[in-house]
């Protein structure tokens, strides 16, 4: 699943390790996602929604 | 243990309860050989002494399982979750195959201890591969 998570995280400024501490998350955590080799869990994908300001939908798209 | 280069309060947890076992299975194992070579306990006092290094083993294996329940990371304990199942793999594979090869062809059965060494070999490479694949970069 392709997702804008990246592209969020570096408008904020915020590193990998800055997201993956709000998210209470491993940095690898976060890194898996931006890249795409993990989808979040839903609980995941809201705390994301939460901390971005942003619906679910729009930040991660499906891929097919 | 660190998963992915990452170390959790679940995985340091885990480290500590392994830690406290490995000891605790080289103390029983000596004190069971040494029993049987001094002592030579036979029938069913033989058995029991035999099974006594089994049970830090057994405590090494549901210090894993609690390490599952634990990790709050769901990316981490994905990881965990496929080397796992790449060691479980690997073991019941191998097994299988000497079965069959002694069942038929009359082979030696594996030497004791090849499920358990195989299972952490394979965990450990699983591992290792998976962190290669997610390599993080340090500038991200």
């Amino acid at each position: 699943m392709r997702n804008r998570i990246r592209e969020l995280r570096v408008e904020r400024g915020w590193s990998q390790a800055d997201l993956a501490e709000k998210l209470e998350v491993s940095r690898q955590s976060v890194n898996a996602i931006e890249t795409g080799k993990f989808d979040p869990s839903l609980p995941l994908a809201f705390k994301l929604s939460r901390l971005f300001g942003r619906k679910i939908d729009s930040m991660f798209q499906d891929g097919e | 243990m660190s998963v992915c280069g990452a170390t959790t309060p679940a995985s340091t947890r885990y480290q500590r309860r392994v830690l406290v076992t490995m000891p605790l299975y080289l103390a029983v194992t000596l004190g069971a050989v040494t029993i049987v070579k001094h002592a030579h306990p036979h029938g069913w006092l033989l058995y029991a002494i035999a099974l006594v290094p089994a049970l830090p083993l057994l405590a090494m294996m549901g210090a894993l399982g609690m390490y599952l329940q634990e990790e709050k990371d769901e990316y981490i304990r994905l990881i965990t979750m496929r080397s796992l199942l790449a060691g479980t793999a690997a073991v019941l594979a191998v097994l299988v195959v000497n079965d069959v090869l002694r069942s038929i062809s009359g082979a030696a059965a594996l030497p004791a201890f090849t499920g358990w060494v195989l299972f952490f070999v394979v965990y450990g490479v699983a591992q290792a591969a998976q962190t290669m694949s997610n390599r993080v970069r340090d500038d991200a």
